[in-house]
């Protein structure tokens, strides 16, 4: 092998590369944790943060842990990841190829501890020998062992278990690594919305956002859903404070031909052919009618609110030229000369709406449900206000796969612990009056421990 | 070994209990909630979801007669306290006992001005609620002013 490719080689088979790269993941991912999402915050602490902390907000934009981890870096460093763990694998089974031909034990190596020589006057090379291997073979240590004409070598060997323990937990590694790239590419997320009494075909164009797709495509449940209901409960002492959301959607499976009703909560998801559905947010949904001049209808069509916890938002009715601001009290008081909502509860339904022209306001009123207003001599009117919804579409492959089976990589792990791998090298040179006995002693992770078995193995030589 | 059989079944028995009690609890509070909104939108077909046919025939006669009056109905729970709650044994009807305390005022149907003064009025109610298709819904309430 050319020295370039032995360089490329250890590189990728380096363990140190392997940590450092875990460690760039892990400082990734705190920092993104640490840092603000805005795809979490409301319309209103989004512009809030844009004014009062730009940098941040800049920062929390592209560097949150979500964008970092669908981001090309993170995927480069999963990929080298299970490459590195493959030929890491490879290497170490090469190495364990070369230790059996014997290669491997020519001299001690440099990775071995300092060397204690005793000299053993009076005995021959062979009876030490004798002693050496019945050690080994009480201590149930294999013997490797190499002779010249000078000096003969002896390795005892231990970690044999050990070793394929450590083979077990790469090749888990690797296993579990590609349940990584089962999620990298086949992965999705996206949103669909619904208003009460709205029903549908899943879709892809019914699709609000598609934030992730697999690489093969995303294939929806054939099936229609439709909300039935959605509604909240609050705790008695704070009322804007709700406990728990609730919507209720009837589903009808095209080709089972079976409909069922799914009440589902936050924690409690809709599941369609294996497909989850999870409600992520809602808010309320007014109809809006608008008639011209002639009283001919120019709009009329629920508009689903989506700032200030779903109770506000702007409209554009292009055509018009008309620009609204809309906002709901579901449960209208009015604080001073300000209008307020005192719960999320419909209890007493009013609208403030605010109609531009080009930039001028030409209307701003305070609307009941149901209550016609003109302004330029069209109409306005709420006539009914139901609630929507958002479920998120997510699927994540391949990450149960991931987390079981590196928790099954462990036991190579633990095997690794249990039976460590260690040698001792015994060096038996014969000279005129008896034998210089040299040892050596290589333990990966329990040097101390070694050295103590190298101790005990000295004293029973010379006991012998 | 059969100690411990017994008392799986003991917990499970436990466990299906207090499932249909959170679920009647739920469904009373929800329909009252929805109540509430189905008076002052006025729109009793929101309760749909709730109510079983007769007694969503109930509350939209009930709207109906505010509508002629031209009157909406502001109203607000208090409070609502469960006494008992009892579950038939095939589990398709069940009743609950509570202990209510509304707030309500009128207002005028076109121009929302208030045309009665806030009441308060505690109420003892019996909800009969039977199981429709896989959850529960109030079929009728007997109601104890007190």
């Amino acid at each position: 092998m050319s020295r370039f490719c032995r360089s490329v080689w250890n590189f990728v088979t380096s363990r140190n590369v392997a940590v450092v790269l875990l460690i760039v993941v892990t400082v990734m991912l705190a920092v993104g944790a640490i840092l603000p999402n805005p795809v979490f915050l409301t319309e209103g602490k989004k512009i809030e943060m844009k004014i009062t902390s730009p940098a941040l907000f800049w920062l929390g934009e592209r560097f949150n842990s979500q964008r970092i981890a669908s981001g090309r870096v993170f995927g480069f460093i999963g990929i080298f990841l299970i490459l590195s763990t493959a030929l890491c694998s490879i290497d170490r089974l090469i190495t364990k190829r070369q230790a059996r031909s014997g290669t491997l034990f020519t001299f001690p190596d440099v990775t071995s501890q300092i060397a204690e020589s005793d000299y053993v006057p009076a005995i021959k090379s062979t009876s030490l020998e004798d002693a050496v291997r019945a050690w080994f073979k009480q201590h149930k240590w294999r013997v490797e062992s190499q002779e010249s004409v000078a000096k003969k070598i002896i390795v005892g060997c231990k970690g044999n278990a050990g070793f394929w323990g450590s083979i077990f937990f790469h090749f888990i590694l690797i296993t579990a690594l590609m349940g990584l790239v089962i999620y990298y590419f086949g992965g999705y997320r996206a949103t669909l919305g619904f208003t009460e009494g709205q029903s549908y075909r899943l879709e892809k164009d019914r699709l609000v956002h598609i934030l992730e797709e697999p690489l093969w495509g995303l294939k929806l449940p054939e099936a229609e859903v439709g909300l039935v209901k959605q509604y909240s409960l609050y705790t008695e002492d704070d009322p804007l404070y709700p406990i728990e959301h609730v919507a209720v959607f009837r589903v009808n499976e095209l080709r089972k031909g079976r409909s069922w009703d799914k009440e589902v909560r936050i924690n409690d998801p809709l599941v369609i052919d294996g497909k989850k559905f999870l409600l992520q947010r809602g808010g309320f949904s007014p109809r809006i009618t608008v008639k011209g001049e002639d009283r001919s209808v120019i709009f009329d069509s629920f508009v689903a609110l989506r700032n200030e916890r779903g109770t506000s938002d702007e409209l554009s009715i292009e055509d018009e030229n008309l620009h609204m601001e809309i906002k709901f009290y579901p449960d209208f008081i009015r604080n001073g000369k300000k209008y307020d909502t005192e719960t999320l509860e419909v209890k007493n339904p009013f609208f403030s709406v605010s109609v531009y022209r080009e930039d001028s306001l030409i209307f701003k009123g305070l609307l009941p449900i149901k209550k016609e207003e003109s302004f330029e001599g069209n109409m306005i009117t709420f006539p009914d206000v139901r609630r929507w919804v958002e479920l998120e579409l997510v699927g994540e492959p391949g990450i149960g796969f991931f987390f079981l089976v590196s928790f099954v990589g462990l036991i190579g792990i633990l095997v690794r612990v249990i039976d460590p791998d260690e040698r001792i090298y015994i060096i038996l040179e014969e000279v005129k009056t008896g034998v210089n006995m040299t040892s050596y002693t290589y333990s990966k992770h329990f040097a101390g421990l070694i050295e103590d078995r190298r101790a005990e193995l000295v004293e029973y030589i010379k006991i012998e | 070994m059969k100690k411990i059989i017994i008392s799986l079944f003991i917990v499970e028995i436990l466990i299906a209990c207090s499932k249909d009690t959170v679920e009647l609890q739920n469904t009373v509070t929800a329909y009252n909630k929805m109540l509430v909104e189905a008076l002052a939108k006025p729109d009793e077909n929101i309760m749909e979801y709730f109510t079983s046919d007769d007694e969503l025939a109930r509350i939209g006669a009930y709207i109906l007669r505010l509508k002629t009056e031209k009157k909406i109905m502001i109203s607000e729970i208090v409070k609502l306290e469960f006494v008992s709650i009892a579950v038939s044994d095939d589990k398709k009807n069940a009743t609950v006992n509570t202990r209510e305390e509304w707030n309500y005022h009128f207002v005028d149907d076109k121009t929302r001005e208030r045309v009665t003064e806030n009441e308060t009025i505690e109420y003892e109610n019996i909800y009969k609620l039977v199981n429709e298709q896989k959850h529960w819904v109030v079929d009728g309430i007997e109601v104890k002013e007190k």
